[in-house]
C-alpha cells in the first residue's frame, strides 16, 4: 500500500462513525417518509423512528474525528459494517411481507384466529354492514357477529396439497409491535375457482360466513359467491394491527 | 451548530488534546473526564481477535445471502423479521446508550453508593423492583446496566436490574393486563414472579462471581489505576455543553459496542424463528411440564419485545396450559438470543453461559414451584 492510500485509508477509517450515523438518518427518513415503516412495525409505533432519527442526529452532531490506533483500525471497520448491514436490509427488504412460508412457520392451526376473541374489548361488537368489506381480524375477534351472514374480506390465498382443491386459506397478519410477533389470522374459502388460484395472490371473496366443526376443530368457513383478484396493497398497508 | 462539529477540519487530528485511541482503547485526553474510555477487549487478545473474525465472516455471509437469496420465500420471511427486531430494538438501545452516557458523566459513584442500601443483599432486592420508577425494556437495558457497573453498582444488584427491569416495569403490566383480557392476577403473578426470580439469580450470581471474574476487561473499573470516574474536581470544572457532548460521545461509542451484538443476535433469532415452525412448540401442549420447557424454548428463540410478548403468549391459551404461558412471559424479558448476544459486550463468555442457564434453571423452578404451590 502506498503512503498515499494508506492515508486515505487512514481518513476514511476515521470517518466511519459519521458515515454509520449518516447511513441510519437516511434509513429514518426514508422509512418515516410515506409511513414506511408501517411494512415492519406497528403504526402506533411512529416515535421509534423518530427517536431513532433524533438520537442518531445527536451521534452526528457530537461526532469527533479521533484517529484509532493501528490495532483498533480492522476492529472499527468490522464493528460498523456489521452495524451498517441491516440498513441494507431495511432497503432491500422493503416491498415484500409475510406470506405464505410464514403462516406454514407461524400457524397453530385453528388457534391462531380464535386466540383473537381474547382481545375483543367489552361492548364493541362491529355493526354488521352488508355493504363494507370485513377485517380479518375483526372476524376472527367477533366471528359470532357474522356467523350466518354474507361477507366481503381480503387477503392473501394459500393452497398446498393438504387443502382439497375446491379450498383455500385466506389469510393476513397480525402485528401487535412488529412483523417478529405477527400471528397469521385465516378464514377457509370453499370456491370452485380455488384450483386456478396461486398461493400469495390477493383474493377478495364475498359468501356466506360460518363456522364448522373440522376433524373436531372450529374452523371459520366462507362459502365463496363472487371471488376477484385484487392487486396486493402497498406493503405498509398489507397486515392487520392490534 | 452541525457545520462546527461535523465539518470541522481534520484540525482534531492536529489537537494536542485528542490523542488516537490507545490499543486498549482508552483515549488519552487531559482536559476529558478519564472515564471517557472505550470499552474494547485489549488487543493482542487472541481471543478478541477470533471474535472480531467471526464476526467480519457474518457480516459476509448476511451480504452474501441477500445477493443469492434474497428472492426465496423463506429468506424473505426470514429478512422481515431480522429488520423488524432491529427497527424496533435500535431506537430503545439508542436511548439506553444514551442514559448510560449521562449516568457516566453526569452521576458520580458516590451518588449511586449514596442511593443504594447498604448491605449488597438489600441492593439486590431494591434493584430488581427498579423497573417500577426507571422503566427500560431489555434492549435498553443492557447499555445502561454496563455504566452502572462500572459506576460502583454491585455486580448482584445489576444482574438483578438486568433481569428485573424489562419485567417489573409499569409498561409491561399494562401489556400483559390487556393481552389477558384485563385478568389482574396474570399481570401480578407475572411481576411476582419476574421480581423473584431476578432476586434469587442476582444473589446466586453474587455469590459465585465477582466483577473480576465475571466482566470484561474494560468495564471492571476497579482495574483503572489511577482514573477517576467524572467525578473530579477537574471534571466537575468542564463547561456544561462539553460535558453534554462528552455523555453524547460515550453514548454513540457504546451504541457501536453494543448494537453490533444485537445485529447478530436478531439475526440469529430471525434465523430461528424461520426455521423452526411454532406448531413444534405447540405439540408438547399435553405434557405439562414439556409445554414449559417448550414455551421457554420458544420466548429463547422468538426474543419478543418484553411488551409485545403477552400478546404472543395470549394466542396460546387455546393450546397450552397457563404455566406455560407464564413461562413464556417471565423468561422472554430476562433470556433471549439478542439479550445474550448483547451481554457477551458487558460479561465474561463463561459469566453470561452461567447467568444464562441459572436464569432458566430458577425460572423453570418458579413455575413448577408456584403450581404445586396453587394445587
Amino acid at each position: 500500500m502506498t503512503p498515499k492510500s494508506a492515508s486515505m485509508l487512514e481518513r476514511f477509517t476515521v470517518m466511519l462513525p459519521a458515515i454509520l450515523w449518516l447511513i441510519w438518518m437516511a434509513v429514518f427518513v426514508w422509512l418515516l417518509d410515506g409511513g414506511r415503516y408501517r411494512a415492519f412495525l406497528q403504526p402506533k409505533f411512529w416515535p421509534l423512528p423518530v427517536v431513532g432519527l433524533a438520537v442518531v442526529t445527536l451521534f452526528l452532531i457530537a461526532f469527533r474525528l479521533r484517529p484509532p490506533s493501528q490495532d483498533l483500525r480492522w476492529r472499527r471497520w468490522v464493528a460498523i459494517s456489521l452495524l451498517i448491514v441491516p440498513a441494507i436490509y431495511v432497503y432491500t427488504t422493503y416491498g415484500q411481507s409475510l406470506g405464505a412460508n410464514a403462516l406454514a412457520g407461524r400457524s397453530t392451526g385453528s388457534a391462531d384466529i380464535f386466540s383473537l376473541e381474547e382481545l375483543r374489548k367489552e361492548g364493541s361488537a362491529p355493526a354488521y354492514d352488508p355493504d363494507r368489506p370485513v377485517l380479518l381480524s375483526t372476524l376472527a375477534m367477533n366471528p359470532e357477529v357474522f356467523v350466518g351472514k354474507t361477507i366481503t374480506v381480503k387477503g392473501g390465498v394459500y393452497r398446498d396439497q393438504n387443502v382439497p382443491a375446491s379450498y383455500f386459506l385466506m389469510f393476513r397478519f397480525y402485528i401487535f409491535c412488529c412483523a417478529a410477533d405477527a400471528i397469521p389470522v385465516w378464514i377457509v374459502v370453499e370456491s370452485p375457482e380455488s384450483s386456478r388460484l396461486e398461493t400469495e395472490t390477493w383474493v377478495e371473496v364475498t359468501g356466506r360466513f360460518s363456522l364448522e366443526m373440522i376433524n373436531n376443530n372450529k374452523v371459520p368457513l366462507l362459502v365463496a359467491d363472487a371471488l376477484e383478484e385484487i392487486e396486493p396493497p402497498p406493503p405498509e398497508l398489507r397486515y392487520l394491527y392490534f | 451548530l452541525i457545520g462546527c462539529f461535523i465539518f470541522q477540519p481534520l484540525s482534531y487530528f492536529r489537537d494536542p488534546n485528542i490523542m488516537p485511541e490507545s490499543p486498549s482503547g482508552s483515549l488519552h485526553r487531559p482536559a476529558l473526564p478519564p472515564g471517557s474510555r472505550h470499552m474494547r477487549p485489549p488487543a493482542g487478545n487472541r481471543h478478541a481477535d477470533l471474535g472480531i473474525l467471526a464476526q467480519a465472516v457474518f457480516v459476509g455471509v448476511l451480504l452474501v445471502l441477500l445477493v443469492f437469496c434474497r428472492r426465496t420465500p423463506s429468506f424473505q420471511t426470514l429478512s422481515i423479521t431480522f429488520v423488524s427486531i432491529v427497527l424496533e430494538a435500535f431506537p430503545f438501545i439508542l436511548i439506553g446508550t444514551l442514559l448510560g452516557g449521562v449516568i457516566e458523566v453526569f452521576v458520580p459513584r458516590e451518588r449511586i453508593a449514596a442511593v443504594l442500601p447498604a448491605g449488597k443483599r438489600r441492593s439486590i432486592f431494591l434493584a430488581a423492583a427498579l423497573g417500577l420508577i426507571f422503566p427500560v425494556c431489555e434492549c435498553a437495558i443492557v447499555p445502561v446496566v454496563r455504566r452502572l457497573l462500572q459506576k460502583g453498582l454491585p455486580l448482584g444488584a445489576a444482574i438483578a436490574f438486568l433481569l428485573g427491569g424489562p419485567i417489573v416495569n409499569p409498561l409491561v403490566a399494562l401489556s400483559t393486563v390487556v393481552a389477558y383480557n384485563f385478568d389482574w392476577t396474570v399481570m401480578l403473578e407475572r411481576l411476582f414472579l419476574g421480581y423473584l426470580v431476578a432476586v434469587c439469580v442476582g444473589v446466586i450470581f453474587e455469590r459465585w462471581f465477582g466483577k473480576d471474574n465475571s466482566l470484561l476487561v474494560g468495564i471492571n473499573r476497579s482495574d483503572d489505576q489511577g482514573q477517576s470516574d467524572g467525578n473530579s474536581a477537574e471534571t466537575a470544572a468542564t463547561p456544561l455543553w462539553i460535558r453534554i457532548r462528552l455523555a453524547v460521545i460515550h453514548a454513540a461509542d457504546d451504541f457501536i459496542d453494543i448494537g453490533r451484538f444485537l445485529v447478530i443476535g436478531a439475526f440469529i433469532a430471525a434465523l430461528l424463528q424461520t426455521v423452526v415452525p411454532r406448531h413444534v412448540f405447540a405439540a408438547l401442549a399435553d405434557t405439562p411440564n414439556l409445554s414449559i420447557l417448550a414455551m421457554m424454548g420458544m420466548a429463547v428463540t422468538l426474543n419478543l419485545c418484553s411488551e409485545a410478548d403477552a400478546f404472543v403468549a395470549a394466542a396460546f391459551r387455546v393450546l397450552l396450559p397457563a404455566s406455560a404461558q407464564m413461562a413464556f412471559m417471565v423468561l422472554g424479558p430476562m433470556l433471549d438470543i439478542k439479550l445474550v448476544a448483547m451481554t457477551l459486550g458487558v460479561f465474561r463468555k463463561r459469566a453470561v453461559a452461567v447467568l444464562a442457564g441459572l436464569t432458566f434453571i430458577t425460572v423453570f423452578a418458579a413455575i413448577i414451584l408456584k403450581g404445586l404451590l396453587i394445587r
